[in-house]
């Protein structure tokens, strides 16, 4: 049994009289600890899959799976409580509490868990023990997502959803970003899933599942992924 | 401007609705408030203006100490810029109305203008007869149509008392009823409203308690002289576009005025001349009158006189006549007495002779009787003479015999027979002696007869003549009796005509002595009215503006008040309008910044760009400052006016929008946004369009000042940490909603304190101040009247009806600054106490008391200080004011207080003026009071006051019970002297009215504050949720629950409100002190404290509306959308 299972997952937004199928029945699967890529073109319906997966959107029809919970079949508030337990996340745009400092904005995420890490010392690990007191506007943008993957880490989730963590950073920030996440399913065993449209992040997957108008056009295991850093854009 | 660009000017506005809205509410509560409120002012003097254009009222009155005449109305409507002249006659009388005893003024109706006039659409009254002024408004029945009928004021303090049908009945004046009266009964045949009385408070009389209750119009043929005018009421020409408010309209009145004063003197000359002439002819006839009366008693008196003298020597004649006749019968009396002493006599002495007579018979009688007696004598001699001669001779025989026989009887026989010789002619001698005798006896008893017969015979004679005297006596007795009785007649006759002419002398004498007091008295008056002619001064005239007008100046004071209040009202919205702009503006320009840079970007000018945002708020503003002026100036005048016309007979509120402070209003609200709207946009219009279309810098964290402070800081949770800091990271919102909701609270403050501070006037003054429940008031002097047996004090004591009750005397004075200087009098008319333009000097109305018992004072009114409640001292060292007194003049324990007693028509008797030190002052609400003892009174004026109340506890008050209180009203009013009851509890429930048409300012109050605080909250928590839209969605998708994302957001503006909340107390104590100071009327002294109850009602609302801001943004943050607030940078 697969950890993430997607099955036939439809979404569809009505735009007027127009319906536009943003995932028009995907299914893939991803397993425990795996580090999962997502990549498709722009408009492929990659961030709709990834928001449903987060709890943040709900399906039209078709089931997704996280182990033996039915994710699409959960009430608001049980949403709500699975994205505060079990999910963490991180966005293109790193979404801060700008009036939190770095260590706040760990702990904000922190302090609603169960069982969270500690929020300095998961700073620490994303290598930021020194701008612990800075506000997110006094952060560079990749300190900023490594802020925020430490927020997602902090929470101490079953997943970590990462929509383009490096869309919004140069290269070489991107990379650093990247290798974090890696050491987060390699070292920290962790379930990763990374979307990008960037084909170049493949080579680093665990898995690469392909996207386009809304459907899985291919998904496969890389049974060599390479580390972050070798990774050529 | 380019079609796109318009549209998404339109767009901008349908698609951000709630901004939109905040923008135009918070302008049109403040442009609406700020247009109201100033507009309030304008808005009563507008109204006042129109209704006394509409009814006539004057422009300048003339009084006279000596009235007008037709010449002095010629002269006056010859002054130049007098459009026209009414003549009124005017006069205060103490009325019986409707059984209840009333001070009136009485005023003198044109009743042929009257019936002509029309009630116009606009409330006034219409006449075309130009010299019709001060046009009273007929409210029901109809007009006067002849002598004794009246029409009389609809009064709201004494409701329903008099009705149509009912009587007025005049029972004294300032002088005597006939000299200013033509009559006394009048008959109400209709109610009206004048503009002449705004206010409830009637005026100043001399009279009774010294406030007029009532005003009546009676046909001016009522009056006694109705050719002599006290009034001239004057129109100015021109005047008619002037506000009586604004200074042009005193200068237009001013010089006529000013000529008026001119021709005073010239008038009053004329007057004098005028007066004196006719007080001398009247003089001359009263003198000539009394020549005429003098020689007519003089003439009458004689004829009495010789009347009386005729009926003197009638009695003089009458009584010689029975003199007379007493004489007569007098010697009818002595003649008979002297003849019944002669019959007397005569009788005596033929009784005597006949006693003598028998007398003699009876000697004779005697001797015969001796004779008789001898008779037997000798028959026994002549028995003892035979015996012895038988004796003898038997012896003789018996010796012869023996003799014979020899014996020798010695005596012998011979010897016998000489013895019986001897003894035969003793009985010889003894029976001749017999016989003789025998025979003197008889012829004795024959002469006696005789004597007897003879003497018999006389006395029948003797008998018969003195019963003939007798009976001619007794005639003569009877006719002496008759003749008596004539006299005793005639005597009582004489009495009856000498009493008669006693009497009729007394009577004369009564009559004459009446007819020379009369003409004495006669002769005094001509005297005294020759004195007062001689001292017959020149007339002054008083030339008086409206301004004296008591209801009039009120008014004029209320706006003024008003306007105070209306200049710092508006500040608050005006100053929110400002923050509620600039945040909303800010957060606008902010949202789209990426758009503006674009526009940057496709080559649009900052002009151009900005002219978006100052359109957007422009339109905004403007509509809602049309909104709010439109309502606002509607509503408020109308809403303050109806609160202030409880106390005021006035039309509704006429609100006409007042274009320059409606522009002001528009104006000042418009710029002051965009000017906030210019400043929220200028910073982003700077930057440059590249860095517009990069995602904005978010603004940085920062430390606050808070986390310095350690100890405090760590002890914070969490996301109470959070909220600190978004508090001061955004300032502006800060200040909007702190200030905000400051102002929503101390709105709701000022309301309810101001209800508080209104409704404690009473509940303070009937409460621990006042304890009586009763006033009876009584003619002045009835207590000392009826003193004794019977007298008011005693029914007053003995009634069960009362548990105590202290005399007191009651004055109305004037009060002012011992060291200010004295107020003059010519202002002093009627508008004395207003403190018309004229004073110079702060003047007060308030009434001098005296309790006759000062020890006894606080079981009836408590002097006590109003802060600490500490007793303050009535002592024979100086006065106690009522604070409000001390107040308003300044004064303060140990300075000296100016008391003016009020004389005629308000004006000042300067010889009753005196000043007191001021030993206390003395917690009060209702009218103001200057307390002193008898002692300190009798020191002052040289004499205790007159009493002309009694304050009493019935126990009555409070329990509703109106049939008992009738019942004892009717007992009271039943004793002598007593003219009035009232229970304070009538008092309170007229004033509860007022109370209640305040209740409708404190609604405004408590809306505009929830507008206010929905403003700004919803403003707040608005852009707090939009712009921080992506902050929620982050903590979303951590995982907060529903109700930990709202203690997100509304922690903040709990604590804001919270804030605000405080601050808002802190400032409404300010502005409600602030506002019922200013808006104080003079008569009362509102309350000073704000009930904790208030404090807790508005802070409880606000928060309440805190709290239903925040509920209904509840469905906002949880719409906001994950997905989408994070899909990209704005
Ligand atoms: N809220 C929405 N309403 C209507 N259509 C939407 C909505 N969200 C996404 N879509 C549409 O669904 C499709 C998939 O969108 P999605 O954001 O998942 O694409 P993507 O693969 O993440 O693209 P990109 O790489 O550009 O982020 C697109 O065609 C988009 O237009
Ligand atoms: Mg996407």
């Amino acid at each position: 049994m697969a950890f993430v299972r997607f099955e036939e997952v439809r979404k569809v937004y009505h735009m007027g009289e127009v319906e536009i199928p943003a995932a028009d029945g995907v299914t893939f699967d991803v397993e425990r600890g795996e580090l999962a890529v997502i990549v498709g073109p722009s408009g492929a319906g990659k961030t709709t899959v990834l928001n449903m997966l987060g709890g943040m959107d709900t399906v039209t029809s078709g089931t997704i799976r996280l182990e033996d919970d039915d994710v699409s079949a959960y009430s608001r508030r049980r949403l709500t409580e699975y994205r505060r337990y079990d999910v963490g996340f991180v966005f293109q745009f790193y979404n801060l509490v700008p009036n939190l400092t770095a260590l706040e904005n760990v702990e904000l995420a922190a302090q609603i868990c169960r069982d969270p890490l500690d929020a300095a010392e998961t700073l620490r690990e994303v290598g930021l023990e020194h701008r612990m007191d800075n506000f997110p506007a006094q952060l560079s943008g990749g300190e900023q997502q490594r802020v925020a993957i430490a927020r997602a880490l902090a929470k101490n989730p079953r997943l970590l959803l990462c929509d383009e963590p490096t869309g919004a950073l140069d290269d070489a920030t991107g990379k650093q970003i990247l290798a974090l996440l890696q050491d987060t399913s390699r070292i920290g065993g962790r379930t990763v899933i990374i979307i990008t449209h960037n084909h170049a992040l493949t080579a680093m997957a665990d898995r690469v599942i392909h996207i386009s108008s809304g459907r899985v056009m291919d998904m496969r295991v890389n049974p060599d992924p390479v580390s972050a850093d070798e990774i050529e854009w | 401007m380019h079609f796109a660009f318009n549209k998404e000017i339109v767009r901008s506005i349908t698609r951000s609705w709630t901004r939109f809205l905040a923008i135009f509410a918070i302008v049109a509560l403040g442009a609406g408030f700020y247009a109201g409120l100033r507009m309030c002012a304008p808005d009563m003097r507008i109204t006042v203006d129109h209704y006394l254009d509409e009814t006539g009222f004057f422009d300048v009155r003339l009084v006279s100490t000596l009235g007008f005449t037709e010449s002095d109305v010629a002269a006056v409507r010859d002054v130049a810029g007098v459009e026209a002249v009414g003549t009124e006659i005017v006069a205060d009388a103490t009325a019986t109305v409707a059984d209840r005893r009333t001070t009136v003024r009485v005023h003198s109706l044109d009743t042929t203008a009257a019936a002509g006039s029309e009630v116009t659409a606009g409330g006034g009254v219409a006449s075309d007869d130009p010299t019709y002024l001060n046009r009273p408004i007929l409210m029901d029945g109809r007009w006067p149509e002849r002598s004794g009928e009246c029409v009389i004021d609809e009064s709201k303090l004494y409701a329903n008392s008099a009705q149509i049908g009912e009587q007025v009945v005049l029972t004294a004046g300032v002088r005597p009823l006939e000299d200013t009266f033509g009559r006394t009964d009048f008959e109400i045949v209709g109610i009206v409203h004048s503009s002449y009385y705004l206010s409830f408070t009637r005026g100043l009389t001399t009279l009774n308690d010294g406030n007029i209750d009532r005003f009546i119009y009676i046909p001016e043929e009522d009056f006694a002289h109705p050719e002599t005018y006290t009034d001239l009421h004057v129109l100015v020409r021109g005047v008619a576009g002037a506000s009586p408010f604004d200074a042009a309209y005193d200068d237009i009145v001013d010089p006529v005025k000013g000529s008026l004063e001119d021709l005073g003197p010239v008038r009053a000359a004329a007057r004098l001349a005028e007066v004196r002439a006719e007080a001398q002819a009247t003089l001359d006839e009263g003198h000539r009158e009394y020549a005429d009366a003098r020689a007519k008693a003089d003439a009458e008196f004689a004829e009495v006189e010789a009347e009386l003298a005729d009926a003197a020597v009638k009695i003089a004649a009458a009584e010689e006549e029975l003199a007379d006749g007493q004489a007569e019968y007098d010697r009818g009396v002595r003649e008979l007495a002297a003849e019944r002493s002669a019959l007397a006599v005569r009788r005596a002495e033929a009784q005597a002779q006949i006693d003598a007579g028998r007398a003699q018979i009876a000697s004779q009688q005697a001797q015969l009787d001796q004779l008789a007696a001898a008779l037997p004598l000798l028959q026994a001699q002549v028995a003892a003479a035979r015996t012895a001669v038988d004796d003898l001779r038997a012896a003789y025989d018996a010796a012869l015999a023996e003799e014979a026989l020899g014996h020798t009887p010695s005596p012998s026989s011979a010897e016998l027979a000489v013895s019986l010789g001897d003894a035969e002619a003793q009985l010889t001698t003894a029976q001749a002696e017999y016989a003789e005798q025998f025979a003197a006896y008889d012829a004795g008893v024959a002469g006696i007869a005789a004597g007897l017969a003879q003497l018999d015979a006389k006395q029948l004679e003797l008998d018969q003549g003195v019963r003939q005297a007798e009976l001619e006596f007794a005639s003569a007795q009877r006719s002496l009796a008759a003749a008596r009785r004539a006299l005793a007649d005639g005597r009582e006759e004489l009495e009856d005509g000498r009493r008669e002419l006693a009497e009729g002398r007394a009577t004369f004498e009564r009559e004459r002595a009446d007819a020379e007091a009369e003409l004495a008295d006669a002769l005094a008056q001509l005297d005294d009215a020759r004195v007062e002619i001689d001292e017959l001064e020149m007339p002054e005239w008083f030339v008086l503006g409206r301004d004296t007008n008591l209801g009039y100046a009120s008014i004029a004071g209320d706006a003024d008040r008003i306007e105070a209040i209306s200049v710092v009202f508006p500040f608050i919205f005006f100053l929110v309008a400002a923050l509620v702009a600039l945040t909303t503006m800010t957060r606008m320009v902010e949202e789209e910044r990426t758009l503006i840079g674009t526009y940057k970007a496709l080559g649009y000018g900052k002009g151009v760009i900005t002219s978006k945002y100052l359109v957007y708020a422009g339109i905004a503003s403007v509509a809602g400052a049309l909104g709010g002026i439109l309502i606002g100036s509607q509503v408020l005048p109308k809403t303050v006016w109806r609160a202030y016309t409880t106390m005021y007979t006035a039309p509704p509120a006429l609100t006409p929008i007042d274009v320059p402070l409606a522009l002001t209003a528009g104006v000042a609200s418009v710029s002051i946004t965009l000017v906030a709207t210019l400043w929220a946009a200028g910073a982003t219009l700077r930057e440059s369009p590249a860095t517009l279309m990069l995602p904005r810098a978010p603004k940085p964290g920062k430390r606050i000042a808070l986390e310095r402070v350690r100890p405090v800081w760590s002890r914070m949770s969490f996301s109470h940490k959070v909220t600190a800091r978004n508090i001061f990271r955004y300032k502006k919102r800060l200040f909007m909603t702190v200030i905000g909701i400051a102002g929503c609270t101390a709105l709701l403050l000022t309301g309810f304190g101001l209800k508080n501070s209104i409704s404690d006037v009473l509940a303070k003054q009937y409460g621990p101040i006042y304890h009586y429940d009763t006033i009876i008031g009584f003619d002045e002097g009835a207590l000392d009247l009826a003193s004794g047996e019977g007298s008011l004090e005693l029914a007053l004591g003995d009634r069960d009806d009362f548990t105590g009750h202290l005399v007191i005397h009651n004055d109305g004075v004037r009060l002012t600054n011992a060291e200010d200087p004295a107020p003059g009098d010519t202002n002093g008319i009627d508008g004395a106490l207003t403190g018309g333009k004229n004073a110079q000097t702060t003047m007060m109305e308030g009434y001098l008391s005296v309790p006759r018992d000062a020890e006894r004072l606080s079981g009836f009114i408590s002097l006590r200080e109003r802060v600490g409640g500490a007793p303050v001292p009535l002592t024979d060292e100086g006065v106690v004011l009522t604070e409000k007194i001390a107040d308003r003049l300044g004064l303060s324990v140990g300075d000296t207080i100016r008391v003016e007693q009020v004389g005629l028509t308000g004006t000042v008797d300067h010889e009753e003026t005196r000043t007191f030190t001021v030993a206390g002052v003395t917690e009060q609400y209702v009218s103001h009071f200057v307390y002193m003892t008898p002692t300190l009174h009798e020191d002052a004026y040289g004499e205790v006051p007159a009493y002309n109340q009694v304050l009493a506890v019935s126990g009555l008050a409070g329990d509703g019970d109106d049939d008992e209180r009738d019942q004892l009203s009717q007992r009271l009013l039943a004793l002598d002297g007593v003219t009035t009851v009232q229970f304070t509890d009538d008092i309170t429930s007229s004033f509860d009215d007022m109370l209640e048409s305040l209740d409708s300012v404190v609604y405004i109050l408590i809306l505009s504050a929830a507008i206010l605080a929905f403003i700004v909250l919803y403003n707040l928590t608005n852009i707090n949720v939009t712009e921080r839209q992506r902050e929620i969605a982050t903590i979303k998708v951590l995982g907060f629950y529903d109700a930990e994302v709202n203690a997100y957001i509304y922690r903040e503006t709990a604590l804001l409100a919270l804030l605000g909340c405080a601050l808002g107390l802190v400032l409404g104590i300010g502005l409600e002190a602030f506002v019922i100071i200013t808006a104080e009327i003079d008569v009362v002294m509102f309350g000073r404290e704000i009930h904790t109850m208030s404090y807790v009602y508005s802070a409880a609302l606000t928060l309440v509306f805190a709290l239903v801001v925040n509920v209904a943004m509840v469905p906002r943050l949880r719409r906001v959308d994950m997905v989408e607030s994070l899909k990209s940078v704005e």
